[in-house]
């Protein structure tokens, strides 16, 4: 069901860095109707301690958005799934910060669900910062099955 | 000195009910989180891209659900921040759909001086699926001030 560049696997890919601009957190905690004043308000941010203004926690998955993925080949007329994430917070990320962002594939296994075969990829992706500090790590598992049974 | 209260430990009890949040994406949200994240897959936006795809119906992304999740446990523990957050995507949310999130405290402790509450969390549709399933770990944000 999804077909693996066997070298891909467990194999760390750096895919870029991003500065991060208050206008992004800003466009981010908007969509999300997440109001708090620490990712738009700087003196609010600093009267709580920070540097600047902070980004909400799911912003990564801007960051994620926004760059192509090593990924494994589904297969033909195959549906593929957002089943689950998983996300381990070091620290915060900031406006105006920059961050280095790697990719890592760590397994692709297939599996009987209730609806049958299903394939599973599992793929970290981790920001960094400028010192090599891990600040977000984040866990994926997409699923692909057949479309006979309709979602 | 924080502009923001903290929630104290103390008065975080095992068993204390979260939310509920009630969310219902319109599809002007959607495609507003979409432009922002970059995703491009329309069949989040389009019923045609969606059927052609497997689904009868085009769905709300998984993650914009997942961040009002995320923002049920701030509004719960202000002072807080999330320092882990383990979602599963059980059923698909259709535009249309109306979530219930809600959660429970179910553990508190302090590792090395840091207080850490442990959370279950969940999306219920207007029928009452579990959407989304999930645990959380939540830190006061002095534990993250870098």
């Amino acid at each position: 069901m999804l077909t693996l560049d066997p070298e891909l696997l467990g194999k760390e890919m750096p895919v870029g860095e991003v500065t991060v601009t208050a206008e992004e957190i800003r466009a981010f905690a908007e969509a999300t109707g997440d109001r708090d004043p620490l990712y738009f308000d700087a003196d609010v941010a600093r009267q709580a301690g920070y540097v600047d203004c902070i980004a909400p926690p799911l912003f990564c998955m801007k960051i994620r958005g926004e760059r192509a993925l090593p990924d494994a080949e589904i297969g033909p007329g195959l549906v593929s799934l957002n089943a689950g994430q998983e996300f381990e917070f070091y620290d915060e990320i900031y406006v105006g910060r920059t961050y280095a962002v790697s990719v890592k594939i760590t397994d692709v296994y297939e599996k009987t669900g209730r609806s049958g075969p299903l394939g599973v990829l599992v793929r970290e992706m981790l920001i960094r910062d400028t010192a090599g500090k891990p600040v977000v790590l984040m866990r994926e598992r997409r699923m692909v099955r057949s479309p006979e049974k309709k979602i | 000195m924080s502009a923001i209260e903290t929630k104290p430990f103390d008065e975080i009890e095992i068993g204390d009910e979260i939310g509920p949040l009630t969310y219902a994406p319109t599809l002007d949200e959607i495609q507003r989180y979409a432009a922002v994240v970059r995703m491009v897959d329309q069949r989040f936006m389009s019923k045609e891209i969606a059927q052609q795809r497997g689904f009868e119906h085009p769905i709300v992304p998984g993650p914009l659900s997942a961040t009002v999740l995320s923002r049920m446990l701030r509004e719960y523990l202000p002072g807080w921040r999330l320092q882990t957050f383990n979602i599963s995507f059980r059923a698909p949310v259709r535009h249309g759909d109306v979530l219930t999130c809600l959660g429970l405290v179910t553990q508190k402790e302090e590792s090395d001086s840091v207080a850490i509450v442990h959370c279950d969390v969940f999306a219920e549709n207007q029928n009452g699926d579990r959407a989304l399933v999930g645990t959380a770990t939540l830190t006061p944000r002095s534990a993250f001030r870098g």
